[in-house]
């Protein structure tokens, strides 16, 4: 009877926490992020037969990030996903503690916040990205090549360059660590 | 590395994994629900043991179809067995176990979004589901469409909650379905909501009929909903 429903509770829900995860860093919104999991979890449910014997979770958080890049393109963000090392831009961002559009946060709150999570949040989407789904949802070189649909090379490329801007603020006397 | 120590994990919270769930199930609803004058034609299916959940594996052995030939709508009602199950454990919602009489209905509302039935009869007329439940329990439940407040009937059920028949009315609004449990009452209670894992359960009784009200819409659309059957009621 209800097949469909079964399989997705095997196969899905349990990285719907990992999805969010990831929609919620790459979109920098908690409503953005319930919308674009909802899409992404359908979408699954959807087509959950093409996954056959593969791996569910990078599957699933691919299809995540699909939904959240559309969202972004979709609010005029390309400038973000291109992840243009424009040095203005990312002090703008930076100075600001955070991008405008992440209501959760108000600057005079920036002292409180989580200096690793504000450090992130700076990141370009396309660095973030691989910095959550390597280092929050342990996946491998491979997977996060999956994910992103870049080669693995790219991948490195990335996750070196972001470990470097993060250092680097990090260790910024902005912060005060 | 320090983003793995210290960067926050966000996570999905109980409504928002109830509310996908709910999607899941309508999508499922609406693809592969045989209404119920069909369901008797049905092929025999053997069972199936490819899952490697525990569920499939569970109820395999009991599985057994429906033969064409059994006449009446009780048996046309499922093909699924009439198992009693424990607390559906759903991979979205907390372990914590469900108490109290809500929280028996919240398991009995995902369990039929989950595994199923949803629905034993697919219905949005008022007049084809109220006299449905003749001959299947000693009560008639009232029935109203709130399809004009923006909750349709999409039919009903019948559940068993702690040994008894219940008759479940199903509603939409957007992406959301509404069970409402309607059982015989002695004394008037009045309208209380709790959040019950994700789940807004709002209950009253008007001292012929008890209502419990399980859905994973916010408070103010619960609301909503029992205003509106309130206001149908009254002009019945």
């Amino acid at each position: 009877m209800a097949n469909g429903t079964r399989s997705f509770d095997t196969l899905i829900a349990p990285w719907l926490d990992a999805g969010y995860n990831l929609a919620r860093w790459i979109l920098k919104d908690e409503t953005a992020a319930d919308d674009a999991l909802q899409d992404a979890a359908l979408r699954a449910y959807r087509y959950l037969d093409s996954l056959r014997g593969d791996d569910p979770k990078p599957w699933f958080l691919g299809i995540v990030r699909n939904v959240c890049r559309t969202h972004l393109k979709r609010h005029h963000e390309l400038r973000e996903i291109q992840g243009l090392e424009d040095a203005e831009i990312e002090q703008h961002q930076w100075h600001q503690g955070l991008s405008v559009e992440d209501p959760a946060v108000d600057l005079s709150r920036r002292d409180e916040m989580n200096k690793v999570d504000m450090a992130l949040q700076s990141l370009s989407a396309d660095l973030r990205e691989v910095v959550v789904l390597r280092e929050l949802e342990g996946l491998s070189y491979a997977e996060i090549a999956q994910v992103t649909e870049v080669p693995i090379g790219t991948v490195m490329s990335r996750l070196a360059r972001a470990r470097t801007r993060l250092r680097s603020i990090l260790l910024s006397p902005e912060l005060g660590s | 590395m320090l983003v793995q120590q210290q960067a926050t994990r966000h996570q999905a919270g109980d409504r928002l994994k109830a509310q996908i769930h709910t999607a899941v199930a309508m999508s499922e609803a609406r693809t592969d629900r045989q209404p119920e004058v069909e369901v008797s034609a049905l092929p025999r299916k053997p069972a199936r043991n490819k899952a490697k959940t525990g569920w499939r594996a569970v109820l395999a052995p009991y599985w057994s179809p429906v033969p064409a030939a059994v006449a009446g709508f009780a048996l046309g009602v499922t093909l699924c067995v009439a198992l009693l199950l424990p607390v559906y454990q759903d991979h979205g919602l907390d372990a914590v176990p469900l108490t109290g009489y809500s929280g028996l209905l919240v398991s009995d509302h995902v369990r039929a979004l989950g595994k199923g039935p949803l629905l034993d009869v697919i219905s949005t007329d008022r007049h084809t589901v109220k006299p449905w439940f003749q001959g299947k329990l000693d009560y008639a439940p009232p029935v109203i469409d709130l399809a004009p407040a923006g909750f349709p009937l999409a039919g009903a059920r019948i559940d068993k909650v702690q040994g008894q028949d219940v008759a479940v009315l199903v509603f939409r609004h957007g992406g959301h379905l509404v069970s409402l449990y309607v059982s015989p009452a002695t004394k008037k209670e009045d309208l209380t909501f709790k959040m019950v894992h994700g789940f807004q359960v709002g209950h009253w009784s008007n001292g012929s009929m008890s209502f419990w009200v399980v859905a994973d819409m916010d408070s103010h659309e619960s609301t909503r909903f029992v205003s509106a059957w309130f206001e149908a009621e009254a002009r019945l």
